[in-house]
């Protein structure tokens, strides 16, 4: 089984199937497209990923990395976030700057699946809530000039969903 | 490589920060954020009060995890993120700080919400529209119900040019009115109009020398309709060369049966004049009869890819007009025949054999189905 070797932000050297680490479109187009070529034993640098969360990414990587391709969603469609399976779910309990940084990192290594189960566990934390609520719950400072919210908020009455 | 690896992601990671606040600017930038993406970001990086202002990347790389909150996710993944939720929700995310109100701006996001105004005038110093005209959020859908339109207004000036989709339902126009608005809207490619018989009324006569065209226009709605004639059909779509959709439903009520075959003529005469560049066609709770059917699946050379027929209560068993219709249209991808009575189990079968494309079939309240005729639909 072949792997290669990929260095975090903190200097941690990872080694990893190369099928896992294919996960990361990223990784892939480095391997595949550039030509990198990882049997000099030189690690892949990541220099924007922490160790702590590669491991989690890792983690995520190996339990899927059989999953078929899902099928392309349509732009249109109404898309769901009830359909996260519970193995996500319970990978995903974790507190909030973690979930940041997945993201974020998952952004970077351009991990599709990751991503979006990221933003449907987020999308969840928003439902149903205030501006303020949400504010609390992402602890998000308001920087809207004074009165412009109120603005915003007279002209959201008027806005409604394309009946179509 | 390691170079280019980590300048890219620090800016994606840093370089949203704050979008600029202006209407104008080009929503293309997001989706093209990756090509483009030096040019804003050094923009963006001034305006903020960041604690260095030399030397961004070299800070960065030394403490890249320097500044992380919730309203510094990058806008593709907020962007991601907003395609989960509904507007409602959406509006509410908006509202918590700028960063994310930007992520509102995407077309798609624009595209999905339309802005009603209902029983209001449409004048400069009213309310709403007042607070609407220093909005830096433009409207691609906008639907206009029981509007007046006496006062004086920039409106359509400033926001004219985003305008995709109008909607004017049972609002006080009169064809200069409808004219000067849609003169506005280059961008327009929906145009709705509902319940609007006092403009076919006072519109007479029907004067083609001062028509606008509309390039884009694709779509075309009549709904609850009855007063419009020939001559304003064909106003209405000379208007609109690129037409490619046309909805004329429930309406045609209250005409005498002379007049109403007149007019259902007229729009198979259309439909025949426009028969290559024809998609979608919906006579949904329209009065037509099946003759009608029967002569627009001779139309020969059109091949539509939706059709409503909504609610027809007159066909007849034998050798009704929606099978011609059905065999006609193989290439459909959208049907609707809800409360089509008096279909049977054989257009059900027509439409299993010949129809590779179909992805939505509405079949409500066709009460002559049966278990055999469903069963043949997979």
């Amino acid at each position: 089984m072949s792997t290669i070797k990929l260095e975090t932000s903190d200097g941690v050297k990872f080694t990893v199937k190369t099928q896992v680490a294919k996960c990361s479109g990223t990784i892939r187009t480095m391997l595949e497209d550039i030509g990198i070529n990882p049997q000099d034993g030189e690690a892949i640098p990541l220099s924007n990923v922490h160790s702590t969360i590669l491991q989690k990414i890792l983690v995520w990587a190996e339990h899927h990395v059989d999953d078929p391709e899902p099928p392309r969603e349509d732009a249109d469609a109404a898309k769901r976030t009830d359909d996260i399976c519970s193995w996500d779910e319970d990978f995903l309990k974790v507190d909030q700057r973690t979930l940041f940084d997945v993201m974020l990192a998952a952004n970077y290594l351009d991990m599709k699946q990751l991503i979006a189960v990221c933003c449907k566990t987020v999308a969840n934390m928003i439902k149903g809530k205030t501006a303020d609520q949400i504010r609390r719950t992402f602890n998000i400072e308001n920087d809207f000039p004074p009165g412009e919210e109120d603005k915003i908020r007279l002209r959201n009455q008027f806005c409604e969903e394309r009946s179509r | 490589m390691e170079m280019m690896m980590e300048s890219y992601f620090n800016l994606h990671y840093y370089g949203y920060g704050m979008g600029e606040l202006g209407f104008d600017s080009d929503d293309e930038d997001m989706e093209e954020e990756e090509e483009k993406i030096v040019e804003p970001v050094k923009e963006e990086v001034e305006n903020r009060e960041f604690p260095f202002d030399d030397d961004v990347f070299q800070y960065i790389a030394k403490a890249p995890r320097a500044r992380v909150g919730w309203d510094n996710l990058p806008m593709e993944v907020l962007i991601h993120v907003f395609t989960f939720i509904r507007p409602s929700d959406r509006n509410s995310a908006a509202l918590t700080c700028r960063r994310w109100f930007e992520a509102l701006r995407h077309p798609q996001f624009l595209n999905a919400t339309c802005f009603h105004f209902e029983r209001i005038e449409v004048c400069d110093s009213k309310s709403p529209i007042q607070i609407f005209l220093d909005s830096f959020r433009h409207f691609t859908n906008i639907k206009l119900t029981r509007v007046q339109f006496s006062g004086q207004t920039a409106f359509w000036d400033f926001f004219g040019v985003y305008i995709r989709e109008i909607t004017f339902d049972n609002c006080a126009l009169t064809k200069p009115k409808l004219c000067n608005i849609v003169g506005c809207l280059p961008n327009l490619e929906r145009l709705n109009l509902i319940d609007c018989d006092e403009l076919f009324k006072s519109w007479h006569p029907v004067d083609f020398q001062d028509m606008i065209l509309c390039k884009r226009l694709t779509h075309l709605g009549l709904r609850k309709c009855s007063a419009f004639n020939e001559e304003h059909l064909n106003y209405l779509i000379a208007m609109a060369p690129r037409i490619s959709s046309l909805e004329i439903s429930k309406c045609l009520k209250e005409l005498d049966p002379n007049q109403r075959v007149q007019i259902l003529s007229h729009i198979l005469r259309i439909l025949k004049i426009y028969k290559h560049q024809m998609k979608s066609v919906n006579f949904s709770y329209t009065m037509y009869d099946d003759l009608f059917l029967k002569q627009f699946a001779e139309i020969e050379s059109m091949s539509l890819s939706t059709i409503s027929l909504s609610f027809f209560a007159r066909a007849p068993i034998k050798d009704p007009g929606i099978i011609d219709v059905l065999r006609k249209h193989t290439n459909l991808i959208h049907l609707d025949l809800t409360s089509f009575l008096n279909l049977t189990d054989f257009a059900l079968i027509e439409i299993a054999d010949s129809m590779p494309l179909l992805k939505t079939l509405k079949l409500n309240g066709c009460w002559l189905l049966t278990d055999f005729g469903i069963g043949e639909i997979r």
